[in-house]
């Protein structure tokens, strides 16, 4: 036997442990961190590769859009977007033709699944040319999870598809107001603070003037003392930027003084020394249908604001004289590009026309006012253009969780601004489409 | 078996610190990858942003000289359309690669071109992200024969 082997002693075996523990730590944090990198790496790749594939895949559906087959029925709606406003997420439907016997919609849009949301496409034959009903051609199938936000903006040479006002992007044309029976104590900014006393009783039965039937009537009169003034409240069914306004009548009038002496607290039009007539001068003949009138007034924006005295800034105000046949017309000039759905027409000094013979006189004691004949010229937005650019906009989170503490992220795509604060990484991503078919259609 | 000896504490220690330096460079790699990806990442959204202004300068081909030298990192003053269209932009950029660095770029360069009697523009997109590290150039010609 060898009598002189040696053990190791206590001491070298305690450093060779620590030794090795240092050198076996080493390599498992190591490992832990190359492995936590993969993991972040893995998700980072899953979020760009979807992102890429996703965006890639609706651009060239966007491209195609609105292609027709030569002979085919004109496509009525090419890329349809409809909007979630401040939820998760817009949807896009894209229409054209693939071949010249399959015209095909496709349709991208967000499925709640578990927690989080997917990204759907479903691809529809159209069984109908303008595409309202359509038959199952490739059922919805999941092509991208963990969607965050899934956003569309579809511009017309940057104007807005959507109907919202946005100036220089609208069609001119004239519209017919409808009456709108404000309610004066919501407006006290209307009137002077001495008008609010002397107004009369009738202020929200509006309707009355503009039937053509000076039977019925409405519209505030102040009498202030200084002047008559009729107050009357007009409302549009959409907002538009009134540039223009002309105004006539159609009412059957009575005998002198537009008084029917059936009816003579009533008057049926507000007229004025302004323009064209004055003391000594005569209306022309014929006074028909259309009668010619004079008419001084102002035109006033209204918002909701209750603190301002009909301040003039905030409701933007014009006034002027119109005078002439129907259609005339009178330029609004500061309430031009201001966009408003209501307005109040002022009618100062009123005046009568006695349509026999043309004379005129002031209006006393009547509190009524026929304009049956009123339109609005301006910007109206209802008829919103074809979408012809589209821009794609993609939020997608990592599967895991990621950050060691929360971190708070924000971004506003499209109209919708998401916020978090939780561990998960987000990526957006972003591009933008011209539906080719389109914009080289209409240039 | 009598001289037989065991590994002293040196020899030991330097061994430790061999491997040391062996997994810095395994670290170094993963920061490395980690920042290739970062790159590649900052590519794929560059392309996309590229083809934001490339489909957006479709609509504006008559002007596309007025889109030489852009600098689109901030927004613009004043309501030409090119202007806006580099307000729309630099929104864009900054949203998805964040407010430019120093070094970033994110630049437009138009050159008119005459061949076969025709006017040709060939446009250039230049993205420096990441301080720099990211740098990608995107190229299209315009109205090509």
């Amino acid at each position: 036997m060898h009598r002189n082997q040696k053990g190791m002693s206590l001491v070298e075996i305690m450093v060779a442990i620590v030794v090795s523990t240092i050198v076996i730590s080493a390599a498992y944090a190591s490992y832990s961190i190359i492995s936590k990198n993969y993991e972040f790496q893995k998700d980072l790749k899953y979020m760009s590769q979807t992102a890429r594939a996703v965006v890639k895949m609706i651009a060239r559906d966007v491209r195609m859009a609105g292609y027709t087959e030569f002979n085919k029925q004109q496509i009525k709606e090419a890329v349809k977007i409809t909007d979630s406003s401040g939820t998760c997420c817009d949807r896009i439907d894209i229409v054209y033709d693939k071949s010249s016997s399959e015209r095909i919609k496709i349709s991208y849009y967000t499925q709640q699944y578990n927690n989080r949301y997917r990204l759907m496409k479903k691809t529809d034959k159209c069984t109908n040319s303008d595409c309202s009903s359509t038959s199952t051609l490739q059922s919805a199938q999941p092509i991208a999870d963990y969607v965050e936000d899934f956003q569309f903006v579809g511009t017309n040479s940057g104007c807005p598809t959507d109907g919202t006002p946005k100036a220089g992007c609208g069609t001119y044309k004239w519209v017919s107001p409808k009456p709108w029976d404000y309610e004066p104590e919501k407006y006290p900014s209307l009137f002077h603070p001495q008008e609010e006393n002397r107004r009369n009783a009738d202020c929200n039965q509006q309707s009355g003037m503009v039937d053509g039937d000076i039977n019925t009537y409405g519209g505030c009169r102040i009498q202030s003392g200084y002047y008559d003034a009729g107050i009357y409240g007009f409302q549009l069914d959409k907002p538009m930027m009134v540039s223009k306004i002309r105004m006539g009548s159609t009412g059957t009038w009575g005998s002198n003084y537009g008084h029917d002496p059936k009816y003579t607290s009533k008057s049926h039009i507000g007229l004025t020394t302004c323009g064209g007539i004055s003391n000594g001068k005569k209306l022309v003949h014929p006074y028909g249908l259309h009668h010619p009138f004079s008419f001084q007034f102002s035109i006033e924006a209204v918002n909701d604001k209750p603190s301002c005295h009909r301040c003039r800034y905030a409701y933007p105000y014009s006034s002027g004289c119109i005078h002439g046949d129907f259609p005339m017309e009178q330029p609004t000039n500061n309430i031009a590009h201001v966009l408003t759905d209501r307005f109040v027409l002022r009618a100062y000094n009123n005046k009568v026309i006695n349509y026999h013979n043309g004379d005129y006189r002031n209006i006393t004691g009547s509190n009524t006012s026929e304009i049956s004949e009123i339109e609005v010229y301006g910007e109206s937005y209802d008829t919103p253009p074809p979408i012809i650019e589209v821009e794609i906009g993609l939020l997608l989170r990592s599967p895991n969780e990621h950050q060691t503490k929360s971190k708070s992220f924000s971004i506003n795509m499209g109209n919708r601004s998401f916020a978090s604060n939780d561990r998960y990484m987000r990526d957006s991503f972003s591009t933008s489409v011209i539906v080719r078919n389109l914009y080289y259609a209409s240039h | 078996m009598k001289n037989q000896s065991g590994v002293s504490l040196l020899e030991a220690m330097i061994a430790a610190a061999v491997i040391g330096i062996g997994f810095m460079a395994i670290y170094t790699l993963a920061i490395t990858s980690t920042s290739i990806l970062m790159n590649t990442i900052d590519r794929e959204k560059g392309n996309m942003i590229a083809n934001t202004v490339f489909e957006d300068l479709i609509t504006d081909t008559p002007n596309l000289l007025s889109y030489h030298n852009m600098d689109f990192k901030t927004v613009g003053q004043g309501s030409a359309s090119h202007i806006a269209k580099k307000s729309k932009w630099a929104q864009i950029a900054s949203k998805r690669f964040g407010s430019p660095q120093t070094k970033d770029k994110r630049q437009i360069q138009v050159v008119k071109k005459s061949v076969a009697g025709k006017d040709i523009f060939i446009v250039t997109i230049d993205l420096a992200t990441r301080g720099g590290r990211a740098k990608n150039q995107f190229k299209r010609v315009f109205n090509a024969p």
